[in-house]
């Protein structure tokens, strides 16, 4: 029972291999880089289709964190995973603004192309409420997007985005807290 | 708490779901290779920096340059408009001669005019006082020009103008030394030069070219009492050498309009 390796020691086995990692990314080392890649791509790019709704766009953007951050791995504190991947998405949250700013406020698109599941009407309608919610999304504070991204897509609990996003568990929860009240306010009821 | 939100849950469920999508595996690919790539490149930053720092460095001396263009253009505007009408004798004054040669050379203006009018000013900063002895020398070099490029036609106002001129710088030459101006209750025009002037009305006979037949040299216009003549001060049309100093056209009038 000793021989085998409980939860814990893969945490850590995880852990040391993310800050060898980085020490590795920290070099120039590929490998290390790829190790950062293969982690923390998923997280990046649901961030970015979180924020943009465009396939094509959260691609692009998700592409240009990981060159970014190629260049600005020497801001990067220490290798512990909460801390990559606050770095990772603050860079994202940068380029999500840029690229929102670069095409200016798009047209409501809904990307149908995915739609692979049984019942085409309803992946069809949770794309449309989808492309609501970040039609709604773009009226809030750019702080309380960050905030309502990390919580309800990316499954972060309220210390994690404190962490994340520097602010004390207090601030996040209002901004959580405001942005939702927004979001009652703008969204249509649903139907039925 | 929020799965409880009639309103909110199904929006927020539908963005979820619809965020957390794989990406694709060929965008997947392409966003590593472009890492890869950027890594790579990093590793070559030092050529990189250098070559950063070089043309960053070209930029600034391109920069100087510019600044320096823009400074050299606005010290010479400068110059320029502070010497515009710099007094003979100053130090500007040669930026005043350059822009009068710049009017003169211009095609089709009217030397004569432009020589009574460069003539007047230095008559003019003479009679205020600025360095009077070089502004009356400029007064005298602009009308020896102006005279030779008077027209034939001694009715012309240019001839008036002329002589007027004549006449004050005839004033000014005889005023004593050190009384460079004129007296202060003087009009400025002076176009009534004083009964002392050398250049009196009376004179004015023998400061205009004759035409008549039997004229001797006695009658050069450009004779000053006690002023050696110049060298460019003889007519342009004849000779003072005691031959017929009539002008070459054959209209030129028999007496000069001061006659009148």
């Amino acid at each position: 029972m000793g021989d085998e390796p409980g939860e814990g020691d893969h945490i850590y086995q995880q852990s040391v291999r993310l800050t060898e990692a980085v020490d590795a990314a920290r070099r120039g080392d590929a490998r290390g880089w790829d190790v950062l890649f293969e982690r923390f791509h998923a997280d990046v790019h649901a961030y970015a289709l979180a924020r943009l709704g465009g396939w094509s766009d959260a691609e692009d953007v998700t592409q240009e964190t990981f060159v970014a951050a190629v260049g600005s791995i020497r801001n990067l504190r220490d290798g512990q995973e909460p801390v990559v991947q606050a770095w990772l998405l603050h860079i994202c949250r940068h380029k999500v603004i840029d690229h929102a700013r670069r095409k200016g406020r798009q047209q409501r698109t809904v990307d149908l192309g995915v739609a692979a599941a049984p019942d085409p009407a309803n992946v069809a309608e949770a794309k449309l409420r989808a492309a609501d919610m970040r039609e709604a999304l773009s009226h809030l504070k750019e702080d309380q997007r960050d905030v309502l991204v990390r919580r309800f897509v990316l499954d972060q609990s309220l210390e994690e985005v404190a962490a994340g996003t520097g602010r004390s568990v207090g601030a996040v929860k209002s901004m959580q807290h405001r942005g939702l009240a927004a979001l009652r306010r703008i969204l249509p009821a649903a139907p039925g | 708490m929020i799965a409880d939100d009639e309103l909110l849950a199904p929006y927020l469920a539908a963005w979820r779901e619809d965020s957390l999508y794989p990406s694709l595996p060929h965008s997947r690919e392409l966003a590593r290779t472009a890492m890869l790539a950027a890594v790579a490149s990093g590793r070559r930053g030092l050529l990189g920096r250098a070559l950063w720092f070089s043309a960053g460095f070209r930029l600034r001396g391109l920069r100087v340059r510019i600044a320096g263009f823009v400074g050299a253009v606005a010290v010479a505007a400068a110059v320029a408009a502070m010497g515009w009408n710099a007094p003979a004798g100053s130090f500007l004054h040669g930026v005043r001669v350059a822009r009068q040669s710049v009017q003169l050379a211009v095609p089709g203006a009217d030397l004569a005019g432009l020589h009574l009018e460069f003539a007047e000013q230095s008559l003019a900063d003479a009679r205020d006082g600025i360095d009077p002895a070089a502004s009356l020398a400029d007064a005298r070099s602009e009308l020896d020009a102006a005279r030779e490029v008077l027209p034939a036609d001694h009715s012309s106002p240019l001839w008036t103008r002329w002589g007027d001129d004549e006449a004050i710088l005839g004033t000014e030459e005889a005023a004593p030394a050190g009384q460079g101006g004129r007296p202060a209750g003087d009009p400025a025009g002076g176009s009534a030069p004083s009964a002392a002037a050398p250049h009196s009305p009376s004179d004015d006979e023998a400061t205009v070219p004759r035409t008549a037949a039997g004229g001797d040299g006695s009658a050069d216009p450009t004779e000053r009492p006690g002023a050696a003549p110049s060298p460019s001060s003889s007519p342009s049309w004849g000779g003072n050498d005691g031959g017929d100093n009539t002008p070459p056209s054959a209209s030129a009038p028999t007496s000069s309009p001061h006659d009148n």
